[in-house]
């Protein structure tokens, strides 16, 4: 399984560290996310998933190693391999040590090469001595962009419908059972690229070894499939919390599940007025546990960033993508009441 | 002590104020086990934790070098096999082996060698019976638990079936990126006391994953390891009993020989230039070290020998290769003829780096590497027998150390020293 492919027209681009996460998985590495140098297996399996692309020795591929620390000896090979079965290889956000262990200092000396701002590795490094300029490609920017493809790709009518739990009416919906079937593969991607975020903004923030990580808490079917995923990549627990929202329910089972002064994630597949997450915070305060944040894959951005913030301060969240004010078009999400 | 004494067939693991070293392993204790079946043994041979009895014990000194219990379990194993039993362990608890069994328990010696099937820990494999109610009533004070032994195996995950349909080196690849997270999962506490860097780090992990690799994959037997780190050094020590050098390198494939190797080449030639005047199966047992590092020497890929370099010539560490009935003891004390022999490995791998870059054609390539590897073939020769010469003059010194008694399967160990 490929999680990173990302095709445009002239290139396709793959997140080693992503695919290395998967290999971990495979290898029953119980790392997660934390893997931090590549191996031939998520190199091997990108050479075999290229053959399906079409036109592929006409694309260039770019290679990202953003995240990788160490390389194991002997992979140059499968680079060459490669190489030769499409137009160039470019590899991003090369580290030095990664550099010299991949051996691959014959082929250095690109003109187009470019050092990364802290002279640590390559921002860009071409698999060949001699070849025209391409472009750098970022990770946030490409992943973004397909995202938002997803999103309007999945994105339903829903004439009639109101929120049960927000009294609104929205004439659009979002599909996410559907994303998750039909487009999996990405979608994992889209929970590591969450995965990233957790880690980077929460869990390298945690005090000290021995504070007490948060255990993630899922509140419907899709939440369950994404709490299961994150729990696997970040190597959190997790409980759930069957049926929470959007219709309320009589909860008569909940205080065997939430633990007094544990802290709890509340997981979400889209946020959008965040009556859920509320409702979740209220049970778990209840309940004696502490609420650490929220996490969702999509959100949507109903207020201006100075009234964000203040939000925040009640529940901390991290989306791994924002429909708002600039890029809804396109996704053209709406929210009405009887009153516009 | 266990009522079952039966002096004759007893052999005692400790002896009193004398550590139980690798050296102590091959020099004392197996030419000791080597004489008790020399002697036509009438009954299974048993194992006492100490000689003495209680009483005589009470003021001795008990110790065993965590590195040296891979070579133990190894040697254990092969008796049960030859036996088709689990062998007798008589222990003995008293004040002056309460350290040592304490920190054997901890370290899952005895989960390794009884029954255990508690996932918890380590899988037993039946090695030895011993009675568990010595166990228990441990001082505090004691050597760190963290120093725990370790087997692997192929029957682990159905890594057989896995790697069964893959070709030779993806099996490798395989076995060393599953060694790995293992190595990550079983070692991390010494991993981040022994090590000062990221790169470090992962140069110890790949050290430990591609040895338990090499145990595993080509002596298709059980391999123990573990890993020791004290204040001035960090060892590894891993010990299989399989097929040795010689066996494994006469199963390899022929498709898996290059052009510029051919099966036992420079085995042969060491056969007709060196008279160790020793007999075969020694003589075969050290030239086999020599011919798989030679083999190593002139591959595309890194191995065995780079690995040795990069622990003798950048580590500044010991690298000793026990095979059989020799070993080799390779340190700084070689390090102008291993630095030779690096220099050319660089220029073979160089070679090799050109032709995959497609630098040079498939004619200059296959001309260079044989003129490569004749001229690594030669170095070998003169490495083989300045080790021998000096060990003709004075065998205290010597690299090299060749024993009577075979002690089957390869057993490798690194020492590192943490200074550097």
């Amino acid at each position: 399984m490929i999680i990173s492919k990302i095709i445009r027209e002239g290139y396709v681009y793959f997140n080693l560290h992503a695919e290395q996460t998967i290999s971990s998985t495979f290898f029953d590495g119980d790392v997660g996310i934390r893997v931090s140098e590549i191996f031939s297996s998520a190199l091997v399996r990108i050479e075999e998933d290229i053959l399906l692309v079409e036109d592929i020795s006409e694309k260039i591929i770019y290679l990202d190693f953003v995240r990788i620390d160490n390389a194991y000896k002997n992979l140059n090979t499968i680079l060459m391999s490669l190489s030769k079965k499409c137009k160039i290889i470019l590899l991003l956000n090369l580290k030095d040590v990664v550099y010299n262990q991949l051996q691959i200092e014959l082929i250095s000396g690109n003109r187009f090469n470019k050092r990364n701002s802290d002279d640590s590795g390559y921002e860009i490094f071409y698999f060949e001595k001699e070849s025209i300029q391409y472009q750098y490609v970022y990770e946030e920017d490409i992943f973004q962009e397909e995202f938002k493809n997803l999103i309007q790709e999945f994105t339903e009518k829903n004439i009639n419908e109101f929120h049960q739990s927000s009294s609104v009416y929205l004439p659009k919906y979002i599909n996410v059972k559907k994303m998750i079937s039909k487009r999996k593969n990405f979608f994992i991607f889209s929970l590591y690229q969450l995965s990233i975020k957790i880690q980077k903004f929460w869990l390298d923030n945690l005090n000290s070894d021995n504070e007490e990580l948060p255990i993630l808490i899922c509140q419907n079917l899709n939440s369950a499939f994404i709490s299961s995923i994150l729990s696997s990549l970040l190597k959190l627990d997790v409980v759930i919390l069957d049926h929470l929202g959007p219709v309320n329910t009589m909860y008569s089972s909940l205080n065997n599940k939430i633990e007094e002064n544990k802290k709890y994630i509340i997981v979400s597949d889209v946020v959008c007025l965040g009556t859920e997450v509320k409702i979740a915070k209220n049970l778990i305060t209840f309940l004696g546990g502490k609420v650490y944040g929220s996490v969702s894959v999509i959100r949507i951005n109903t207020l201006e960033e100075k009234h964000l913030l203040e939000q925040e301060k009640k529940v901390k969240t991290i989306s791994v993508f924002s429909i708002t004010k600039e890029n809804n078009q396109g996704i053209d999400f709406e929210i009405k009441t009887l009153l516009n | 002590m266990n009522a079952q004494k039966n002096m004759s067939n007893i052999i005692s693991i400790l002896e009193n104020r004398k550590t139980f070293t690798p050296f102590y392993f091959y020099t004392e204790f197996l030419p000791k086990v080597a004489k008790l079946y020399g002697k036509n043994l009438q009954s299974l041979i048993q194992f006492s934790l100490i000689e003495e009895n209680d009483n005589e014990a009470v003021f001795g000194f008990y110790y065993i070098d965590p590195i040296s219990i891979p070579l133990f379990l190894s040697l254990a194993e092969q008796l049960k096999k030859f036996h088709g039993e689990p062998i007798n362990l008589l222990l003995s608890n008293n004040s002056s082996t309460n350290s040592v069994l304490s920190f054997l328990e901890k370290a899952d010696f005895f989960h390794i060698i009884g029954n255990n099937i508690n996932p918890i820990y380590a899988r037993g494999k039946n090695i030895f019976n011993y009675d568990k109610r010595y166990l228990g009533d441990f001082i505090n004070k004691t050597q760190r638990p963290e120093h725990k032994v370790r087997c692997y195996s192929l029957l682990d995950d159905h890594l057989n079936q896995k790697i069964n349909e893959l070709p030779v080196e993806r099996k490798r690849d395989f076995l060393v990126e599953y060694f790995t997270y293992k190595v990550k999962e079983h070692f991390a506490v010494l991993l981040q006391l022994a090590s000062k860097s990221k790169e470090l780090t992962f140069e110890y992990i790949e050290i430990l994953a591609e040895l338990i690799t090499n145990g595993v994959l080509h002596s298709s037997s059980d391999t123990y390891a573990l890993m020791f780190a004290n204040i001035e050094k960090t060892s590894f020590s891993i010990s299989d009993n399989g097929i040795g050098l010689y066996d494994s390198l006469l199963v390899k494939e022929t498709e898996d020989i290059n052009f510029f190797y051919s099966k036992f080449e420079l085995f042969k030639e060491l056969q007709k230039g060196i008279d160790l005047k020793i007999s075969d199966k020694i003589q075969n047992s050290l030239f086999s070290i020599f011919e798989t590092l030679f083999y190593s020497l002139l591959k595309d890929r890194k191995g065995l020998f780079d690995l040795m370099c990069n622990v003798v010539l950048n580590c500044d560490g010991y690298f000793r290769l026990h095979n059989q009935n020799a070993q080799i003891i390779v340190s700084a004390r070689m390090f102008e003829e291993l630095r030779d022999l690096y220099l050319l490995r660089t220029e073979i791998m160089d070679t090799h780096k050109s032709f995959l870059f497609e630098q040079i054609d498939n004619l200059t390539f296959q001309k260079l590497l044989n003129q490569l590897s004749i001229k690594a073939k030669n170095k070998f020769i003169e490495l083989a027998k300045t080790i021998i010469n000096k060990h003709h003059k004075d065998v205290r010194y010597s690299s090299i150390r060749l024993y009577e008694v075979r002690f089957k399967g390869v057993h490798i160990e690194v020492e590192i020293p943490n200074h550097r």
